[in-house]
């Protein structure tokens, strides 16, 4: 995979604050990713750069390729940007606001009409064109910000808090329309909304305190995948998969019997209405349910349910951003199995 | 270039849909009336008999213009830049692949334009004096284009300073602060005692007065020095600009 994106040892300092430190990471064209952080993580700070707005104090960034200090004007004839408050000119009208930034972004004739109505369909604004820019409610001058940064077509786009204003019809629609950008050019978001995150990237970097902390990968329904981290601390389950069940029939000591024979662990065991509820864990390199199953019906149990247990985005990135957080299905609980 | 005009049709755009543009040309036209009929009326009194009188009037009149011209620029220039940093459309402007110096010339080019509308639309003086006296046509062109030479100095230097801050009050204030300290640097004594090398100090200071490089302009002379002066000052501001508006990269 081509890299659209390369950071290396990325570091902003302003003054003695520390903007961000040491990040460094790699974006292939056809990525999705979102900056996952809390607030005054360094998430604006990484895209300013990135952008070619404000300079890194140490490190190098390229962009398609191109180094954003050395090459900034080709940087930013590839970069479409949407900083936290949309750029916008009050005084102008729709149509006229997005005809400049085309015109200063390169787009010209009939290249320009062409996008201009591109991107006023794609953010669903077309029949706000004539309107003055200053008189637009915060929804659509959002729309009008994500309209200019995608007119020129740019192939990395990069948008701090895309759907901040937004209504929630509005709000799917413009998730909709990063994934479908998504597929062929690379975007970048910020966002500090999980749900966000998790409907419209399949990769998250977690950014904490100016560091890198996590690289989080999510497969196509929004579950996590794998993690990493720079440390090679273990995140979420760690090394282990879990394994939850509901049956009847079997108590809790027959289950961490049994289950200790098949290499199981039993992690919690509770009653409840239709029968007891526990959960088991194994080291990640097998799938414990097939044997599960056979052993707890030849022990004379029902099984009614079993599933495995995945690490939410929301348990990644608590135990990412505060490693003291009481987390009750972090790898705490699993301390006593994993010796 | 294409950007360099795109952000000057920007510029004009917004002087004259935020009526920045008739809030200053409409007084900028009274105030400049006023002085015309009320000189008008001083140099045609039959009774004082004043020598040369359509020059003196005309003459006086690029005075009086210039000295309003100082009062409206800070206006004119004080959102160029402030503004933009304010609202964060400075970002858009630094995220695209545009060149800072065609940034600070598309505006510097904007402003210059609304200054010399406001300059054509007091040609009726002149064709007014024509009808009823004689003056001679070289100093006024020559007059209008110090008046002019002066106008692009004020309008460089308050782009320069409203690339300094982002409040366009303080843009305007300052603006016209270092404009009226320019103006006045004439006023200097000739002789002051305190230290040994006043004079040569005072004549250099005098130098840097706007106003004065203007007096040639008026009388129908141009000096190769006046037009060094003038165009040295608006380069020296314009090129500030460029290395303010350069500086947020550095940052």
């Amino acid at each position: 995979m081509e890299a659209m994106v390369e950071v290396w040892d990325l570091t902003k300092y302003y003054g003695t604050y520390i903007g961000i430190e040491g990040v460094s990471f790699s974006i292939a064209r056809g990525e999705v990713v979102g900056f996952l952080g809390p607030n005054g993580a360094g998430k604006t700070t990484t895209m300013r750069i990135l952008t070619c707005s404000m300079p890194a104090t140490r490190g190098e960034a390229r962009v398609a390729g191109f180094d954003v200090l050395r090459d900034s004007l080709q940087v930013r004839r590839r970069v479409g940007y949407l900083p936290e408050t949309p750029p916008l000119y009050s005084e102008m009208t729709v149509e006229g606001y997005l005809r400049f930034v085309g015109t200063i972004k390169g787009v010209r004739g009939r290249r320009l009409r062409e996008r201009l109505e591109y991107v006023l369909e794609a953010c669903d604004i077309a029949h706000m064109r004539r309107r003055i820019v200053g008189h637009l409610s915060k929804g659509y001058r959002q729309r009008v910000g994500i309209a200019q940064a995608l007119i020129h077509d740019p192939e990395v786009m990069i948008f701090d808090e895309p759907t901040s204003g937004l209504d929630p019809g509005q709000i799917i629609e413009i998730r909709q329309l990063i994934r479908e950008l998504g597929r062929e050019r690379t975007v970048i978001l910020s966002t500090h909304i999980l749900a966000e995150a998790q409907a419209t990237c399949r990769r998250l970097l977690i950014i904490n305190q100016g560091s890198l902390v996590g690289d989080v990968h999510l497969d196509e329904g929004g579950q996590v995948l794998r993690i990493q981290t720079p440390d090679g601390r273990q995140v979420g389950y760690g090394d282990r998969r879990r394994v939850a069940l509901l049956a009847r029939g079997v108590d809790a000591a027959s289950i961490a019997r049994f289950g200790e024979a098949l290499g199981l662990c039993l992690e919690e065991a509770q009653p409840e209405r239709d029968g007891l509820r526990a959960v088991l864990s194994a080291p990640a390199e097998r799938d414990p349910r097939p044997a599960l199953v056979q052993k707890l019906v030849a022990e004379g149990g029902e099984l009614l349910e079993l599933r495995e247990l995945r690490p939410t985005v929301e348990e990644v990135f608590l135990s990412l951003t505060q490693p003291s957080a009481p987390t009750s299905t972090t790898s705490e609980t699993l301390r006593p199995c994993e010796t | 270039m294409r950007n360099l005009i795109a952000i000057l049709r920007r510029e004009l755009y917004a002087y004259f849909v935020t009526p920045i543009a008739y809030f200053v040309l409409i007084p900028f036209l009274f105030v400049c009336g006023f002085f015309f009929w009320a000189a008008f009326s001083f140099f045609s009194n039959p009774r004082a008999a004043i020598p040369n009188a359509p020059n003196e009037l005309m003459a006086g009149m690029m005075q009086t213009m210039s000295m309003i011209l100082l009062l409206v620029t800070p206006i004119l220039t004080m959102r160029l830049f402030a503004e933009e940093k304010r609202t964060g459309t400075m970002e858009l402007l630094m995220t695209s692949p545009v060149r800072e110096v065609e940034v600070v010339l598309g505006k510097y080019l904007a402003s210059l334009g609304l200054m010399g509308l406001m300059l054509l639309s007091t040609l009726p003086y002149p064709l007014y004096v024509h009808r009823y006296g004689n003056p001679d046509n070289g100093p006024i062109i020559a007059g209008y284009l110090g008046v002019f030479l002066l106008g692009s100095c004020l309008i460089a230097l308050g782009l320069m300073i409203s690339a300094m801050t982002r409040n366009q009050i303080v843009a305007a204030v300052v603006t016209f602060g270092v404009g009226l300290l320019l103006w006045v640097i004439t006023f200097l004594p000739a002789e002051w005692g305190a230290f040994a090398g006043y004079r040569t100090l005072r004549s250099a200071l005098v130098y840097l007065s706007l106003q004065q490089h203007l007096e040639n302009f008026t009388r129908g002379v141009i000096v190769v020095k006046d037009l060094v002066f003038y165009l040295s000052f608006a380069v020296v501001c314009l090129y500030l600009t460029t290395t303010a508006v350069l500086s947020s990269r550095w940052r």
